[in-house]
């Protein structure tokens, strides 16, 4: 379905793509502080998402930061028949693993504590290749990007399932558990990454591709 | 649908969003995924039935909507007492316990983002099989595509599954018939997103409808 033999860029052929609609634009030469916008669905236009690098990076380094607090602090505070336990995301996952649940605890493991810290390390590595202009695996880098993006969300497990606990275990005196300060750290690194995948432009992976530049 | 033949036709060129190569594209026949030639990601899918098979299921997942809300998803019992939760209790209790935006995340991702994207997508089908183009349709189809990552039923299901096993050890902890219609809506969410096809939208909406060599020059405005 697609002309593969010489490969034509958009920008470098003088073309806008929207991301929203997909509709390709010719434009003028911008004067610097300008903006154009979609003709078909009114979407602002640009070359490459703006100022990509910088707010990525804000991103990435917040969430670093974040995810420091989000698994010191507990999540999570359990009150059964007299004796309180805090509770923390890899405590929770200790606890599964204890129990013999192994299956799970990898799961709640993987979800809780690996991808958000995956997806910071790759953003990084992303990033840092694009700013030093390597030259290398643009394919295989721009598929680490798509597995980032597709893979976030499920972070959001330990949220959900802390939301399900508190509503569920509200006995009183008997059982409670109460939600702790270690989750508003913990929402805020899923939350931060989520965003911050959504900041990162992959094209900028392609841009200084010298086979690409001969048209 | 001879109309629709032609607006698949019309198609011209198309740019990957994650590589910026440029793709002349012809008719496609569906079912089929067109995927990049250069970095292989998946510029739009062609379904059979593209307005219809979604717009019923997107209607399904509103109906069972309604009774996932309403319904208890988890019950647990402990010594003699028993409590339930619906969706909307676990975003009252982190609030009540001092933690509102942790609260308002759980209600965007698993009620709101969900219900929105199924309206968004009930909406924009029906503008399009009634080729009545409303002033928010470009809007609601935009708000649409990006809701696609942010409703998070598949991962609330997930959760609950967890807590019983979770819960199991502690008490009896049983699933509620809320479980089974929060089930049903990631189902009808699922098949109707796996037919949804916003290249087709925005092709019969009018865009992506330029051939090639006569893009429209676009005039900056300062702003």
């Amino acid at each position: 379905m697609s002309n593969a033999n010489h490969k034509h860029r958009a920008l470098e052929a003088g073309l806008l793509t929207c991301l929203e609609c997909g509709q390709i634009s010719r434009v003028a030469k911008l004067p610097e502080g300008s903006s154009v916008r979609c003709p078909a669905c009114r979407a602002t236009l640009e070359p490459r998402k703006a100022n990509m690098i910088t707010r990525t990076w804000a991103l990435v380094l917040t969430g670093y930061i974040l995810y420091i607090p989000a698994n010191l602090f507990p999540i999570m505070t359990m009150e059964m028949v007299g004796n309180s336990e805090k509770e923390t995301i890899f405590s929770g996952v200790v606890e599964l693993f204890q129990s013999g649940m192994w299956a799970i605890g990898l799961l709640v493991f993987c979800a809780s504590i690996t991808v958000p810290l995956m997806k910071l390390v790759g953003l990084t590595v992303l990033l840092i290749s694009v700013q030093c202009g390597w030259n290398w695996r643009k394919r295989d880098r721009t598929r680490l990007y798509r597995v980032i993006e597709f893979i976030g969300r499920w972070s959001m497990l330990d949220v959900f399932l802390l939301s399900i606990l508190v509503a569920v275990v509200n006995l009183g005196g008997v059982a409670t558990i109460d939600p702790e300060i270690g989750m508003v750290f913990f929402a805020s690194v899923v939350i931060i990454t989520m965003f911050a995948a959504k900041t990162f432009d992959p094209r900028l992976i392609w841009d200084r591709a010298p086979t690409q530049t001969a048209s | 649908m001879p109309k629709d033949a032609m607006a698949q036709k019309r198609g011209g060129w198309i740019a990957c969003p994650d590589c910026d190569t440029l793709h002349q594209c012809g008719p496609v026949k569906a079912p089929h995924d067109v995927k990049c030639a250069n970095c292989g990601r998946t510029l739009f899918t062609r379904t059979e039935n593209p307005l219809d098979r979604p717009l019923a299921f997107a209607l399904a997942g509103l109906v069972l909507f309604i009774p996932a809300n309403l319904y208890p998803i988890v019950t647990f019992s402990f010594h003699g007492v028993k409590t339930d939760n619906v969706l909307v209790t676990g975003v009252y209790r982190l609030a009540e316990g001092g933690f509102p935006g942790v609260g308002l995340l759980v209600l965007l991702a698993s009620v709101l983002f969900p219900a929105l994207y199924l309206m968004g997508m009930t909406y924009v089908l029906l503008c399009s099989r009634l080729r009545q183009y409303p002033g928010d349709f470009a809007l609601t189809l935009r708000m649409t595509q990006g809701l696609n990552r942010w409703g998070m039923i598949d991962v609330y299901l997930l959760a609950c599954l967890i807590s019983f096993i979770k819960l199991g050890q502690l008490a009896t902890v049983l699933p509620g018939p809320g479980l089974y219609c929060l089930g049903g809506v990631l189902v009808c969410t699922l098949l109707a997103s796996l037919g949804f096809d916003p290249d087709l939208l925005w092709r019969r909406f009018g865009a992506r409808s330029d051939k090639a060599g006569s893009w429209n020059l676009l005039k900056p405005k300062a702003s």
